[in-house]
C-alpha cells in the first residue's frame, strides 16, 4: 500500500520532470525561430552559411537569455560544423539517441537526449541549390533537476511520514494484542479504509498543486523566455552607450517579433520612468510598438485579460532606476490558463492512473490483513470467494502492467532495433505464443496446478524483460517478445481456472468481471506509467523493472495467494488438440466465436490499438492526446464490464447483451470513420463519442462471453476452465488477424484510415446483427 | 637666366627623388606591434634587397625560415604581419621572418627568391594580389611552399579552379574577397531603395578590377542601379584625381537620385585609394562611405560609415593557420581549399554616420562585428564589447 504511495510521487514527479524538460525545449525552439526569422533572407538571397556575420552576436543572444543552453552549433547541409558556441571551455562529449518527449509541434526539429544533455536540431530554409544547414542547441538538465529537486522536496517528506502512519495503523489493524480486541474487525477494515484514502488523497493533493505550479511556472517561463530574447538582441544599443534613434527598422523587429509567437498579444519597448519614490508614480511610455498606433501612449494594459512580461534591456552603470528600457510582452490570460489546463489533463490521465492501482491494492491490503488476521486459526480455505478474488486480482494485475508497460512505445523500440523499419515480427510473434501455450496451459490447470500455471507466467515475463532489456538487434527483441506471449498465456489460463474455481457458479460472470476489471486498470495505469518511466528510463531500465515486478508477482504469488481447493471448479478435465475439434461441431460455440468473439477481438487490435491511433494521428491530436483519448476507451470498457457482469449474473440474458455489444462497436466504428464523409470535416466530439461508444461495445462483451462460452454443450462436456483454454486460444486469432485484416481494408480505401475503420465497423454490425438472427435455444444450456 | 636653370635642377631633382621613390624597396613603413617588440629583434637583410629580418629573442636557433614577399606599402600588410608573428611565432619561436618589398618588379622579386632559396628557405609567403599573382605564374614549380595572404580572389582571377579543391601544386592560396551577392545583401540592408552608387578603384589594380569591380558593375547594370565608374589612377596627384572622381560621382548620382537619400559611395579594395580617406571622407560630403574593406572604419574622423568584408587580420590568421599545417606536415600546399575567413566582418561607425546624419538598419547594427561610436571611440570589437568604456 505504502508502494502505491511512492507510485503517485514517482508519477507526479516523472510528470513534473516530463513537463518542466518540454517547457524549456520549447521555449528553446521558440527563441531559436528568432534566429531561423533572422537569417532567413540571406539564405534566400543565396549566401553560404559561412558567410552570415551575425552567428556571435545571436549566439551570445541564446546563450545569455536562456541559462539551459550549453552549446549553440550551426551546419551545413552536409554536416560540417560552420559555427559553434559553447557555454563551457570543454568540449561536449555525449553520446545522444532519439528523446523521448513529444512535443506540441515537432515540425522540423530532431529531439535527442543523453544523460545530461538534450539536443535540439532543427533544419534552416533551403536556399537556391536546395541546400538546407541546421542549428543544432545542447540543453543541459542540470538546472531544470536542481529546480525539480526543490519543488518535490517537501512531497518526499510528506511521503516517509505518510507511510509511517499508514504502517502503524496497518499493524493495529492486523495485531491480535488483547490491547486492540474492543475494536471490531468491522472497524479496523473501515479505518484504515478512510485512512489510507486519506493519505492518498492528501498526498495526491499535494503533487497535483505542484505539478500544476511546474506547469504554471512553465509555461510563464516561455513567455519570459521570448521577452528576455528581444530584450537581449536591443540590449547592446544601450550597453554600447548608444541610442536608439539613430537605428532604423526597431518597429519593424518589434512587428516581426509579434507575429512570429501566436502567443503574443502586443509587444512594447516602453521607457519607465519614476516620477517620485512611489511605485504609483510610475509611467511607462511606449518607445516602439508591435502596433506602431501605440507609439508615445502611455502603457497601460488591461490587466484583466493580459498578463504583462518584462524583460529589462541591459543596465549600464550610467542609467538610473529613474529611466528604465524595458520590453513588455502582453499574453492574453486564456492562453497561460489553457495550457496549464491542458497539463492538468494530461496530469489526470495519471492520476486516473496511480488511483485505479491505490484502489485495487486497498483492497489487496484488506484481503492481506484477513490473511494475517486468521493466520494461527484456520486454513487458507476459510477465506471467501472475495477475499480471494482480490488477492488473485492482485496478481493478475502485475502481469498486465508489466506488459502494458510497453505498449506506448515499443513499435519506436523495435522500429529503433531494425534500422529505423517497422517490423510487425515481434508483435506476431507475441499472439502466436499467447495462442500456443493455451492449450498445454489448461491441461496444467486443469491437473490441478493452477498456481504453477501462473508461476510459469511471471518466470516466462522474467525472462522477457531481461531479454528484451539486453536486446540489441531485433531478433533477441522478438524472442524476448515471444517469451512474453508465453508468459501472458500461462498466467491467463492459470488466472481463469482460478477465479472459476473459487467462485461459486451463480457468481461466475462477477468472477470473470474480475479478470476484465484487473486487465483495464493494468493497461490504463501500465500504459501510461510505462511511457513515462520510459522517458527518464530508457527501455532498459524499463525491462529491468518489470523483470523486477515479475520477481515480486511470482514472491506474492507463492506466498500470499492461497491454493485453490477448486471446489466450484470442473477444470479437472485435460483439454487436449482433439477437443478444439470436437467444439468446432458445437453450432453454439461457432456463432459465439465467429460472430462475435472474433470481430471483437479484431476490433481491439485492428482498430483501437493500430488504425485510430493513426486517425487521430491524421487528425492533429498528440501523442498524450492519443493516449489520454485510448485511456478513455479503457475507463469505459471497465466501467460497462462491472455493469455488464452484474446485469448477466441477474437476468442471464447474455445472448441479449453480447448482440448489444457488436451493435455499439459497430455503431461507434461507422461513426469514427464516416463522420469525414457526414460531416465535410473531422470533429473531435464525434471521434470521442465513437471511442466511448466502442468502449462500451467492449466492456459488453468482455465478461458476458465468458459465461455464454460455459452455457455451450462442449463446456458441460470438456469443462468449463479447458473450455475458456480454447475459446481463449481460439480468440486469439481476432488479435492475430485484426491488424492485417484492418490494414487491408484502408488499403482497399486508397488508404484513408477513416474509410477502413468504418468498414470494419459495418462488418462488425452485419454479424452483430447475424448472432441473434441464427442462434437458437438448443445451442446453449441455461444454466452454465 | 639663373631663375630658369634654378627652375630646370629642380625641375629635374624633382624628377628624380620621384623615380627614386617609385622604386623604393625599403620598409621603413613596416613596424611591429607594441607587444611583439619584446619578442622580436629586427636586423637588416642583405643590402642589395633592403630586406628585414625577424627573429625571436625566445629561440636560440632558427629551425625555419619563412620568406615574406610583397609589391608595396600598404596598412594591411602591417596588421597581417603583425599576426604572422604572433600565430606563427607564437607556436614556432624558432622562425626566422625575411621580408623583401620587391615594389611590383617581379625581376627582383625573383632575384630576391634565388638569393634566398639558396639561403635555404622553408617558405614563402606572398602577401598582396601582385605578390600571389608573381608567385602563381613564377614560383608554381618550385619545391618551396608558398602561401598567399591578403591577396584578391585567386580563383575570380582564374589562378585556381574552384574553392573545394587545392591549387594541386606548392601554392596555398586564401582570399580576402567576399562573394559579391553577400555585399550586394548587406548593402541593400542599408539602402533597401538604392538608386546610384559611385564605385571608387584603381583601374590599374588589375586583381581588384577582376575580383570586385567588373562583376559588381554586371550586377548593377542587370538590376537597374545607376552607376558611376570611379577610376582613379594612381599617381602623383591622386588626391586631386579623387576629389574631381568624386565630385562628378556626387553629381552623377543626384541626376539620377535627387537628394541622394538612396545613393553611396562603394569603395573598393584598391589600396591606393582606400589609404585616402581623409580626402574620401571630406569629398563625400552626406553621402555615405561603404566598403568592401573593414579597417577603412576606423576611430577617425576619416573613417568610412560602414564596411562588409574580411577584417585583413582574420585573413592573415587564417595564412598563418595555413603556414602551420604545412610546417608540421599535416597537409601539403596542393591539397589545402582556397582559404576564405568565414563569416566576414560588418564594421559601422557611428561618428561617421551622425555626420551626415544617417540611421543605422538594426539588422546591420545587430550583426556588426566592429562598431565605433559617437565619438569615434571603438565600442565593439572581434564582437565582443570593448570593456573599460567611459560613460
Amino acid at each position: 500500500m505504502c508502494l502505491t504511495f511512492v507510485l503517485l510521487i514517482f508519477v507526479g514527479y516523472g510528470e513534473a520532470r516530463r513537463t518542466t524538460y518540454t517547457y524549456r525545449i520549447e521555449t528553446t525552439i521558440l527563441q531559436s525561430d528568432t534566429f531561423i526569422d533572422i537569417i532567413d533572407p540571406f539564405i534566400e538571397a543565396g549566401f553560404p552559411l559561412t558567410m552570415y556575420s551575425g552567428y556571435n552576436s545571436i549566439a551570445d543572444v541564446f546563450l545569455e537569455s536562456n541559462r539551459d543552453i550549453s552549446v549553440f552549433i550551426v551546419k551545413d547541409h552536409n554536416g560540417q560544423i560552420v559555427y559553434t558556441k559553447s557555454r563551457f571551455d570543454d568540449p561536449i562529449d555525449q553520446e545522444f539517441s532519439i528523446a523521448k518527449i513529444n512535443l506540441v509541434d515537432t515540425n522540423n526539429v530532431l529531439l535527442k537526449e543523453s544523460l545530461d544533455m538534450f539536443s535540439i536540431e532543427r533544419s534552416l530554409p533551403e536556399n537556391r541549390d536546395g541546400n538546407s544547414g541546421s542549428i543544432e542547441i545542447l540543453l543541459s538538465k542540470d538546472i531544470s533537476e536542481n529546480y525539480l529537486n526543490n519543488e518535490f522536496d517537501y512531497i518526499f517528506k510528506a511521503l516517509i511520514i505518510a507511510s509511517l502512519l499508514l504502517a502503524i495503523v496497518f499493524y493495529i489493524s492486523t495485531s491480535d494484542k488483547k490491547i486492540f480486541e474492543p475494536i471490531t474487525k468491522r472497524l479496523k477494515d473501515s479505518f484504515i479504509k478512510v485512512f489510507y484514502l486519506v493519505l492518498f488523497i492528501t498526498l495526491g493533493v499535494l503533487v497535483t498543486f505542484t505539478t500544476v505550479e511546474v506547469n504554471y511556472i512553465g509555461v510563464r517561463g516561455k513567455a519570459d523566455a521570448i521577452g528576455t530574447l528581444l530584450a537581449r538582441r536591443l540590449s547592446p544599443v544601450i550597453e554600447l552607450g548608444l541610442e536608439f534613434k539613430d537605428l532604423k527598422d526597431v518597429d519593424t523587429i518589434l512587428v516581426d517579433f509579434k507575429n512570429r509567437y501566436d502567443m503574443i498579444d502586443s509587444v512594447s519597448l516602453i521607457t519607465s520612468e519614476m516620477g517620485g519614490s512611489n511605485v504609483e508614480d510610475q509611467h511607462d511610455y511606449i518607445l516602439y510598438d508591435s502596433n506602431p498606433v501605440q507609439i508615445g501612449q502611455e502603457f497601460s494594459p488591461d490587466l484583466k485579460r493580459h498578463l504583462v512580461f518584462d524583460a529589462p534591456l541591459y543596465f549600464t552603470k550610467g542609467d538610473t532606476v529613474k529611466n528604465r528600457l524595458l520590453i513588455k510582452i502582453k499574453v492574453p490570460r486564456r492562453e497561460i490558463n489553457m495550457a496549464v489546463l491542458n497539463s492538468l489533463i494530461n496530469f489526470s490521465a495519471l492520476i486516473i492512473g496511480c488511483g485505479l492501482i491505490a484502489m485495487l491494492f486497498l483492497n489487496v491490503g484488506l484481503a492481506i490483513a484477513a490473511t494475517l488476521r486468521r493466520r494461527h486459526e484456520i486454513s487458507d480455505s476459510a477465506l471467501n470467494t472475495e477475499e480471494s478474488l482480490q488477492l488473485i486480482k492482485a496478481a493478475y494485475f502485475l502481469v498486465v502492467f508489466i506488459s502494458a508497460m510497453a505498449v506506448p512505445f515499443f513499435p519506436l523500440l523495435v522500429s529503433e532495433l531494425n534500422s529505423g523499419k517497422i517490423s510487425s515480427l515481434p508483435f506476431m510473434i507475441y499472439y502466436l505464443t499467447f495462442a500456443g501455450v493455451l492449450i498445454p496451459s489448461g491441461n496444467m490447470s486443469g491437473k490441478g496446478r493452477i498456481k504453477e500455471t501462473m508461476a510459469i507466467g511471471f518466470i516466462s515475463e522474467l525472462i522477457a524483460g531481461l531479454l528484451i532489456a539486453f536486446s540489441t538487434s531485433l531478433p533477441l527483441l522478438t524472442i524476448g517478445r515471444a517469451m512474453g506471449g508465453v508468459g501472458q498465456g500461462f498466467f491467463l489460463i492459470g488466472f481463469q481456472s482460478y477465479v472459476i474455481s473459487v467462485t461459486p457458479p451463480e457468481k461466475r460472470t462477477q468472477g470473470a468481471a474480475i479478470k476484465v476489471i484487473a486487465r483495464n486498470s493494468a493497461l490504463i495505469a501500465g500504459t501510461a506509467i510505462g511511457a513515462l518511466l520510459y522517458v527518464f528510463m530508457g527501455y532498459r531500465n524499463l525491462f529491468i523493472l518489470s523483470s523486477a515486478i515479475s520477481i515480486l508477482g511470482f514472491l506474492y504469488l507463492i506466498l500470499m495467494v492461497p491454493r485453490t481447493t477448486q471446489k466450484f471448479g470442473t477444470s479437472s478435465k485435460k483439454l487436449e488438440l482433439k477437443n478444439i475439434s470436437y467444439v468446432f461441431k458445437d453450432a453454439g460455440f461457432i456463432k459465439v466465436l465467429l460472430l462475435t468473439g472474433i470481430p471483437a477481438k479484431m476490433g481491439i487490435t485492428g482498430v483501437v490499438n493500430f488504425a485510430v491511433p493513426l486517425l487521430m494521428g491524421v487528425m492533429g491530436y498528440t501523442p498524450e492526446s492519443i493516449g489520454r483519448y485510448l485511456m478513455l476507451f479503457f475507463i469505459v470498457s471497465m466501467f460497462t464490464t462491472k455493469i455488464a457482469s452484474k446485469h448477466t449474473d441477474k437476468t442471464g440474458n447474455t445472448t441479449g447483451i453480447l448482440f448489444l455489444s457488436a451493435l455499439m462497436g459497430g455503431l461507434g466504428m461507422l461513426a469514427l470513420g464516416l463522420q469525414e464523409v457526414i460531416l465535410g470535416y473531422n470533429s473531435s466530439v464525434v471521434t470521442i463519442m465513437g471511442l466511448f461508444v466502442i468502449g462500451i461495445g467492449n466492456g459488453l462483451i468482455s465478461a458476458p462471453i465468458i459465461t455464454q462460452i460455459t452455457k455451450t454443450k462442449s463446456s458441460q462436456k470438456v469443462g468449463h476452465g479447458p473450455m475458456i483454454a480454447v475459446y481463449t486460444f481460439l480468440e486469439r486469432f481476432g488479435h492475430i488477424l485484426g491488424p492485417g485484416v484492418v490494414s487491408a481494408l484502408i488499403a482497399v480505401s486508397n488508404n484513408r484510415t477513416a474509410i477502413g475503420i468504418a468498414l470494419f465497423g459495418a462488418i462488425t454490425l452485419f454479424l452483430g446483427l447475424l448472432f441473434p438472427a441464427i442462434t437458437r435455444k438448443k445451442d446453449f444450456n441455461q444454466i452454465a | 637666366m639663373l631663375k630658369k636653370a634654378i627652375t630646370v635642377v629642380y625641375l629635374l631633382l624633382f624628377s628624380y627623388l620621384n623615380i627614386v621613390a617609385q622604386t623604393n624597396y625599403n620598409l621603413d613603413w613596416l613596424t611591429i606591434d607594441e607587444s611583439l617588440k619584446e619578442t622580436w629583434s629586427i636586423t637588416t637583410g642583405t643590402e642589395e634587397f633592403e630586406g628585414k629580418v625577424f627573429r625571436s629573442n625566445e629561440s636560440e636557433n632558427v629551425q625555419y625560415k619563412i620568406l615574406i614577399l610583397c609589391s608595396k606599402k600598404s596598412s594591411s600588410y602591417i596588421l597581417a604581419f603583425n599576426k604572422l608573428l604572433e600565430v606563427v611565432g607564437g607556436r614556432f619561436p624558432n622562425t626566422e621572418f625575411i621580408f623583401y618589398n620587391f615594389n611590383k618588379n617581379e625581376d627582383r622579386a625573383s632575384e630576391i627568391v634565388t638569393y634566398e632559396a639558396d639561403n635555404d628557405i622553408t617558405m614563402i609567403v606572398a602577401m598582396g594580389s601582385e605578390a600571389m599573382i608573381f608567385s602563381a605564374e613564377n614560383l608554381s614549380s618550385s619545391d618551396i611552399p608558398v602561401v598567399t595572404c591578403i591577396n584578391k580572389d585567386p580563383v575570380l582571377l582564374g589562378y585556381v579552379d574552384d574553392y573545394k579543391n587545392g591549387s594541386g601544386t606548392n601554392i596555398a592560396y586564401t582570399s580576402v574577397n567576399v562573394p559579391l551577392n553577400v555585399n550586394i545583401e548587406w548593402l541593400l540592408k542599408f539602402k533597401p531603395n538604392l538608386k546610384s552608387m559611385t564605385i571608387l578603384y584603381d583601374p590599374d589594380h588589375s586583381s581588384v578590377v577582376k575580383s570586385e569591380v567588373l562583376p559588381l558593375m554586371e550586377y548593377l547594370k542587370d538590376s537597374g542601379v545607376f552607376f558611376y565608374d570611379g577610376a582613379i589612377k594612381s599617381g602623383e596627384s591622386i588626391e586631386e584625381d579623387i576629389a574631381i572622381t568624386m565630385k562628378k560621382g556626387i553629381d552623377f548620382m543626384e541626376e539620377n537620385d535627387p537628394g541622394l537619400d538612396n545613393s553611396l559611395f562603394w569603395l573598393t579594395s584598391s589600396t591606393n585609394i582606400f589609404s585616402k580617406m581623409e580626402v574620401i571622407a571630406k569629398q563625400a560630403g552626406n553621402v555615405p562611405v561603404a566598403s568592401s574593406v573593414p579597417n577603412t572604419v576606423n576611430s577617425t574622423e576619416d573613417s568610412a560609415m560602414l564596411a562588409f568584408g574580411i577584417d585583413r587580420r582574420n585573413s592573415a590568421n587564417l595564412a598563418a593557420l595555413y603556414i602551420l599545417e604545412i610546417l608540421t606536415g599535416n597537409s601539403s600546399p596542393g591539397e589545402l581549399p582556397v582559404g576564405v575567413v568565414t563569416p566576414p566582418d560588418i564594421s559601422i561607425s557611428f561618428f561617421a554616420a551622425s555626420k551626415v546624419g544617417e540611421r543605422i538598419p538594426f539588422e546591420i547594427f545587430e550583426n556588426a562585428s566592429f562598431v565605433y561610436g559617437y565619438d569615434g571611440r571603438k565600442l565593439r570589437e572581434y564582437n565582443v564589447t570593448v570593456e573599460n568604456r567611459e560613460e
